[in-house]
Parts: C-alpha cells; structure tokens; sequence
C-alpha cells in the first residue's frame, strides 16, 4: 500500500543520506533554551515499526507500530520540563489545517535532514538552522494554549528471528549483515513564529519502542540534547 | 442458487494478525479521510454508498465509502470495510449495473476475507520482496496505492469475488450481463491505445489492479447467460445524473494521461452513450486538439463546433475553437471564438491572456 | 516531499553525473544553462553538476524537499521540456515554435501530474519576459507523494523559435508567499544571451 511503500522508500532514503552524526546539538540562532514554564504540544507521532524478514525485506508491522508510537508519546508527556513546563497532547482527532501542518513539518525535516545535517548543505543557509512553518504554525495554539510544538517521527526495524539466524550465519562466514535500525528525527518548533528552534536526527543500530522502559530510551536519544 | 451472504465480520482481536491488518488498515483510513484527494460531494458519496449498500444488504453498517480523485479504473474494498472508488472508474461505468458489479466484486473479496488470506501468504512467500523490488519510481505510486495489505489477489480469489459480485448484483435487482460490458469496454480501450502509440501496455496504468483476462470474461458472460435477468434495467440515467455535475475535472485529468488511445475510445464510449450531451462532445474536441497529430486540428475544430450546439457544453469549447483557429492563423475566427469565450465567462483566470490576443492580433 | 526525495535520489543515480555540490548564487550576473543571464541573489543555491542536464536547471532556498524554481532555456522546436526516463515516447509532449501560452504550460503541466498529483491552474496574464513578449501563469498542485499543498508561478517566452520558461513551486503554507519576491526580481532580471 501507498503508505507503507513511500515511507520505506523514505526510511531508506533517509538513512542513506546520513553523514556521521556529531554531538553537538542543533539550536536556531538567538535560541538556547526553553523558558520555564512552557508548555510543549506533542504533535501525531509519525512512528513506522517494521520487521526484517530474513531476505531483508521490511514488513510493516501495525500492531507494533501503535504499540510503539503509544510508548513513545507516554515517554514524552511523562518527561518533565524545566519550572514546571509540561508537554501536552492535542485534544481529539486531527483537522485538516493541523494535518496539513504536519505535512509541511514532514517535508521541512526531509530539508533539514538533507540540507543542513547531510551532505547536500546549501550554502545560502550558511550553516545556520533556519526552518520555519511559518505564521500559520499559530493554529496548534488555537487548540490547546501550547507555546511550543514537538514532532516525532520515527522509522525502526526489528530482525525476525529468521533474519536473526541469518545474520549469525553470515557472521560465523566472516560476513556482516545489518540487524534493523532504528532512525528518527525530533524537533521542536515556536508556535508564535513557527520557526524551527531545535532539530535533533537519530540513527542507531538498537533500540526496540516495543517495550515501554525501551521506549524511554529511545525518546532520550531523539531528545538528545533537548534544550529544556 | 444464489450466494448466501455470511453474516457481519466481527472486528478482530488486536493481537491476532488480522487485528494487525485492520489497525493498519484503520490508520490508513484516516489518512484517506484528510486526503486533499478526496473527493467530498455528500450527494456523489451518497449515491455510491447507497450502491454499496444495495448490495451488501446486511453488511451495510460495516462499509464506509470515499470516492478519490484519481484517474486510473479502480475501487478497492480493504478487510475493515473501508471502500475507496476512483473517479476514473466512475467514468467508465456506463450506468449504475456497471458500478454495481465492480463493487459486488470488491465486496466479494470483502465477505471472503480475501485480503487476510492473502496478508498470511505473502509473508510466507516474501511477496513483499517483489513489490518492493517493482516500484515504477517515476511513474504513479497511485496506481499501486490502494492494494488492500499491498499485495494481489490470486486467480482464484479473482474468479470467485467475480462470481459473488455477480450474485450480489441480480439478487440486488442489476442484470448481470452488464459485468461482463465492464471488461469490454476497458478491453477495448487498450486495444485503441495499442493502435495509436503502439503501447500494448498489459499492464496499462490504466488498470490499478491486474487486468482481466479472458477466461475470467468468458466466465462472467456464461454466469450471466445462466442467471438470466437481461430485461432488467441497468439505470444508466441514474449514475449520469449522479456524476454530471463533478465529471469536468475528472475528464480534465483522463486527458492529462496524454493516453489518447485509450481517452478516446472512452469519450466515443460516453458519446454515444448519450448524443446530446456538449460535455463529453467538449472533451473529445480537446483531445484532438492536445493530440495534434495530421488531421486532427479539423477534427478538433468539428467536434467542438458540435459540442457548442449542444447543452452542458462548458464556455472554455469557445476558447478551445480560438486556440485551433489561432495556430490555424485564421484570425478572425479566432478573434470570434476569443471573444465568445470571454462573453460566457467574463472573470476566468486566462481573460487577460485572451483579451491581449483580441488587441494584438497575433 | 516523498517525490523530490526521489527526485534527489534520481538525480544521484540516474542520467546526468551525480551533482558535484551545492553551491551559493552570487550577488551579479549569472548565466544559466548558457543562455540565459539573471540576477543573482545569495539566498539561493543551486547544484553544481560534472555534467549538466543541458536546458534545465534548478534552484533553491529551503532545499528540494520544499522549493524549486526551474529553469527550461532555450528548449528547441521538437524537444520536450525536460528528459523522463521510463515514459513512453507519446506521452511527453514536445515544445513546438507556434505553441501559444496554453499551450506551453500545459507542457509544465504534464510534467507536474505525471505522478498523480493535481494540478489547478490560476491566473494567466501576458507579460514581459526575459527581454521579449510572453507570459506568466499561477497554479496549485498537491504533491501525490505527501498530499503538500503547493503553490506556483511561471513566467515564459519564445525566442527565435526557441522556449524560455521559469517556474516557481513551494508549500502553501508561508513558502510560497514569502520567497515569490525573490522569485520574481529574478524573472523580471532574465535575459537571453547568445
């Protein structure tokens, strides 16, 4: 299906265009942190779980991926921010304008993600982070009293037991086969202006949403950083 | 005789694989909700629920209807009763017997649970692999979008949702001959396309599943033959009058294919279908006109002065004659059709562009 | 943004060599694909190419995921506006020296839709373009890919028998709207060249 077809061409494209990450973390200009107090709308995760069969092909796994998304989003509203912040979930099911939004997120992280942290940098940023949603970021606030906005997003593959013998096989032949991986992005936007002010790119070799405490774990890697 | 329906499918339990399939399915069905492909009309959506439901008697409270814009023949109904009809097969349906076959077919693959059967078999056999390895990068994903769990069904499964869509559509009050008209139809439009590029296409975008083949059509015309009912009337009026009023940009985006074999044998189709009718008469003079090939602006030219004459032809017939004319250099006329153009529709988009054509002359 | 992720993708494996670097448009005169001049600007960068697609260029400011503006010079009479690997001859159409402004940007067109997605034009109005009499366009597509709503402008004209278009697309949302100043300073600074 649609769905599941572009986002694993997504995942893959993604991963490919990675350069090795470096530590430091990825603030926009005149940003270094979150005022106490804030509150931090956690935007629909956009969270795909897939198993590796053991010809290394990527199969959706649905039940996994809500379970999955579902550990995450507890993860990030049960972190605490600074001076009593918090981060909130949006009341109810999506409306098209905040769909849309989220749509434009996907397609500024995917410029981020190529532009500025990989290897395509375009020199007319001048290596700054500068991404924005623009004015009409505002309506996330129209729903809840939000300062902020978090977005997830969140690809991860998990060896089947047959890829797993697999990969042990190849291993005893001096042979290395990739396991699954996990990659993702977060990033959090100012709602009054819509502009990126933190963005933070994950890739790791482990890591399984799966189960909740694993989750958490997770969640740190994305927030890596996280200026609050 | 007949096909007895099974009662309603329980949703399944979440754990179970089926489950998985119908939180996947359900994610998807939000996300088709949102989609600005979505073609919203309540009356157009209403009508082919009520089609739907016709003929799922029981299991009418379990389907949910969208009609997508998409030009490509298809409709898809996935495990959880979400069903999706694309505005290109509602084009090619000539009356209402022959959407209700192609959705008996769907709800065929729906009542067998086709698509779960299929779910476990491809796992088993990494059918995955094949379509992730057959991916037409640059062509449209859309054409493989909507395979329920993202896979085909077998030629048996085919065979058998045939022969209950059947069932489903006489005892629904539909002559089943008209199935068959369905295929036809579609088998004719590739032949046409085949003469004029040269493309036989076996896989014609134009079908987002597989085609039909002819063992399946021979099928179809023998369980008609056998259910009778040839007298019953297939309501071609019903679906034209439900379609007429969105149907334009539907036919805009059949001639943005630049597949003039097959658009052409479609709009013949629905001329002949109904005489009368300026719309189509409109279509098939811009058709001409965008093919361009020798003898075709006459054709154009032809054909659109019919299209005038008629009703529901749309304004742009004039600005359509003035292009023909323009490239022709018969200014005059084209000035004349230019200038009748802007009389039907003072505020369109292109005004000032035609007006300045009026001015210069050129 | 699924598209142009794999429009990136293809431009790396496919026809012309994979891109060299990105790099930053300078302030001045810049000549593009031969023959055409505008007027730099620093907030753009476009992809700098070992070999060039001849006729066809593309630019940026928020990277290919979100904006594009392209440029189609000197397209000869029989020629299509761009090469697409894997469509049948037929399909593409070619540009031909007695196409009118519809007609041009209805060969845009089906460039744009030959994914599925849609593609509503606005207003077309003549108008001056690089040095000589043409046209400009507006239109909104939604990507099929990701269902982004996107806005565009196009400006045109053909000169001794020869197309020479720009067209601008970014996001609805704020993108468009914010850099549409920027992109036409460059299209009213176009000149053709020799």
């Amino acid at each position: 299906m649609r769905m599941a077809l572009t986002k694993v061409l997504a995942f893959m494209i993604l991963a490919a265009a990675w350069t090795p990450l470096t530590a430091h973390p990825n603030l926009a200009e005149g940003f270094t942190r979150l005022p106490e107090g804030s509150v931090v709308a956690v935007m629909p995760l956009d969270v795909e779980l897939y198993s590796q069969t053991a010809g290394g092909v990527l199969e959706p796994q649905a039940e996994w991926t809500s379970q999955g998304a579902g550990n995450l989003k507890a993860a990030a509203l049960a972190r605490p921010l600074p001076g009593q912040g918090r981060f909130q979930e949006l009341p109810g099911d999506e409306d098209e304008q905040t769909a849309e939004l989220v749509h434009l997120h996907q397609a500024v992280a995917h410029a981020i993600s190529l532009h500025h942290l990989g290897a395509m940098k375009l020199p007319s940023k001048h290596g700054k982070l500068d991404w924005t949603l623009g004015e009409e970021a505002a309506h996330v606030r129209d729903q809840i009293p939000a300062d902020y906005a978090l977005f997830l997003f969140l690809r991860d593959s998990y060896a089947t037991a047959g890829r797993k013998a697999a990969i042990a096989v190849f291993a005893l032949l001096g042979g290395y086969m990739p396991g699954g991986a996990q990659v993702g992005y977060a990033s959090l936007v100012d709602l009054r202006t819509g502009r990126v002010v933190w963005f933070n790119r994950m890739a790791n070799a482990t890591g399984d949403v799966r189960d909740p405490v694993a989750a958490h774990k997770t969640l740190d890697r994305l927030l890596a950083g996280f200026p609050g | 005789m007949g096909y007895d329906l099974p009662p309603r499918l329980p949703r399944p339990d979440p754990h179970t694989d089926e489950g998985g399939l119908w939180a996947m399915l359900d994610r998807e069905e939000e996300r088709l909700k949102r989609s600005p492909f979505r073609v919203r009309e309540a009356g157009l959506n209403d009508y082919v629920h009520g089609v739907a439901c016709r003929l799922g008697q029981v299991h009418c409270p379990d389907l949910r209807t969208y009609v997508m814009r998409s030009p490509y023949f298809n409709a898809n109904m996935a495990a959880n009763g979400m069903m999706q009809v694309w505005t290109g097969l509602l084009l090619r349906t000539s009356n209402e017997a022959q959407l209700a076959a192609v959705v008996g077919h769907e709800i065929g693959h729906y009542l067998s649970r086709h698509s779960l059967a299929g779910l476990r078999d491809a796992k088993a056999r990494s059918a995955w692999a094949t379509m992730l390895m057959t991916i037409p990068i640059a062509g449209p994903l859309a054409a493989l979008g909507t395979l329920a769990g993202g896979f085909a069904y077998t030629r048996d499964q085919e065979r058998a949702a045939d022969s209950i869509g059947m069932d489903l559509m006489a005892a629904a009050g539909y002559p089943p001959m008209q199935a068959s008209m369905v295929w036809s139809n579609l088998i004719e439009e590739l032949a046409a396309e085949k003469d004029w590029s040269g493309d036989a296409g076996k896989r014609s975008y134009l079908f987002a599943t597989h085609p039909m083949e002819q063992e399946r059509q021979a099928a179809m015309a023998a369980k008609a033959r056998t259910l009778g009912l040839a007298d019953r009337d297939p309501a071609a009026g019903a679906l034209r009058q439900a379609i007429a009023p969105y149907r334009g940009p539907w036919l805009e985006d059949e001639l943005k294919r630049r597949r003039f074999g097959e658009s052409r044998a479609l709009l013949t189709r629905l001329r002949a279908d109904d005489p009368a009718d300026g719309e189509t008469a409109f279509f098939l003079g811009e058709l001409y006109r965008k093919r361009n090939e020798a003898g075709d602006p006459e054709r154009a030219l032809a054909t659109l002065e019919e299209a005038a004459a008629l009703p529901g032809a749309p304004p742009e017939v004039y600005r359509s004659m003035g292009m023909v004319h323009q490239k022709a250099g018969r200014i005059p006329e084209m000035k004349s059709a230019f200038a009748r153009y802007l009389e039907a529709k003072p505020g369109a988009e292109d005004a000032e562009m035609i007006r300045s054509y009026l001015e210069q002359g050129s | 943004m699924k598209r142009t992720m794999i429009l990136a993708a293809m431009l790396l494996l496919a026809g012309c060599a994979p891109p060299m670097a990105w790099v930053g448009v300078k302030p001045g005169p810049v000549r593009v694909c031969g023959h055409l001049t505008v007027q730099g600007d620093p907030d753009w960068s476009r992809m700098q190419r070992r070999a060039p697609e001849p006729g066809h260029d593309a630019w940026t400011m928020d990277g290919l995921p979100l904006d594009q503006l392209q440029f189609f010079v000197g397209i000869a009479s029989g020629d299509p506006l761009q090469v697409m690997a894997g469509h049948a001859g037929k399909q593409i159409p070619k540009f031909q020296k007695d196409m009118q402004a519809q007609e041009i940007i209805e060969l845009y067109e089906t460039l744009a839709t030959l994914d599925g997605s849609t593609f509503t034009r606005g207003r077309m109005a003549p108008a001056n373009f690089a040095g000589a009499p043409g046209f400009r366009f507006e239109f909104q597509r939604v990507r099929k890919g990701d269902e982004l709503m996107m806005k565009g402008v196009g400006y045109g004209s053909v000169q001794k028998d020869r197309l020479y278009l720009l067209v601008y697309e970014a996001p609805r949302i704020h993108y468009f709207a914010h850099n549409l100043p920027q992109v036409e300073a460059i299209a009213s600074s176009a000149k053709v060249v020799e």
